[in-house]
């Protein structure tokens, strides 16, 4: 009769170089995926930019223009939100003013500036849909892609996971009860984008 | 005049399907390992 404690470990031998050998084809694919989304993420940055690109003098040329909102907007944030929506259409304003309500929400952070970036955030919304087709098409594919990316982490955690259960030690509790969060994240995004479920099918 | 938003690009729904497929490989090779351990310990 052959010794457990052999057999044990040639098992555990066994289990690790299958797991040698397979973890790169695993790793190579994750990889591929993050490159493909950080290349698109980087290229949608850069259309943003540059369609909403103005000129450092343009920009000094308009901030002496609008200076008695820009420089009253701590004590009347308000007055903010209606040069911004008046002079949504012009985007040499809409950025002063677009930079300026980022200066008021962290200068005020912790008083009421969340009451500010609260009217703020739904005055964007509301005049959203009047920027150009391209700025919101940038904006867009930007949304896009970073809901795509963390859709790449949670898929990244999830194949983690699993490949740390076939490890000869399992998971630890903690792991255990960290994976349906990802399980959940990657499922959500299949289901809301109308993808086949990534989940493997039982061979059968 | 329409309010329809601009859906993503088709070169962005291109990449979008491209990671799933990759996830889906990476699922899949992973499900092929696990096969090979139960293997293994049968």
């Amino acid at each position: 009769m052959s010794d457990p404690r052999l057999s044990i470990e040639g098992r555990r031998e066994g289990v690790e170089e299958v797991l040698v050998e397979g973890r790169p084809a695993v790793e190579a694919e994750i990889s591929a995926a993050r490159r493909d989304v950080e290349d698109a993420l980087a290229a949608a940055e850069s259309r943003l930019a540059e369609v909403t690109s103005v000129s450092p003098e343009a920009l000094a040329a308009r901030a002496a223009v609008i200076s008695p909102v820009l420089s009253g907007a701590m004590e009347r944030p308000e007055a903010l939100l209606n040069a911004y929506r008046r002079r949504f259409g012009d985007l040499t304003d809409r950025r002063l003013l677009e930079e300026s309500a980022q200066v008021v929400i962290d200068g005020l952070a912790g008083s009421d500036g969340g009451q500010f970036a609260q009217g703020w955030n739904a005055l964007q919304g509301e005049l959203s849909m009047q920027r150009p087709p391209e700025e919101r098409q940038a904006l867009d594919d930007r949304a896009e892609l970073s809901e795509l990316s963390s859709y790449l982490d949670s898929a990244e955690r999830l194949v983690r996971l699993d490949l740390a259960a076939l490890e000869p030690g399992g998971l630890s509790d903690g792991q255990m009860v960290a994976r349906p969060l990802p399980e959940a994240e990657v499922n959500r995004y299949e289901s809301a984008h109308g993808l086949e479920s990534s989940q493997p099918r039982p061979a059968g | 005049m329409t309010m329809q938003g601009p859906q993503e690009s088709p070169r962005v729904l291109e990449i979008g399907q491209r990671v799933h497929g990759r996830v889906r490989a990476a699922r899949s090779a992973v499900a092929a390992l696990s096969g090979r351990v139960t293997q293994d310990h049968e």
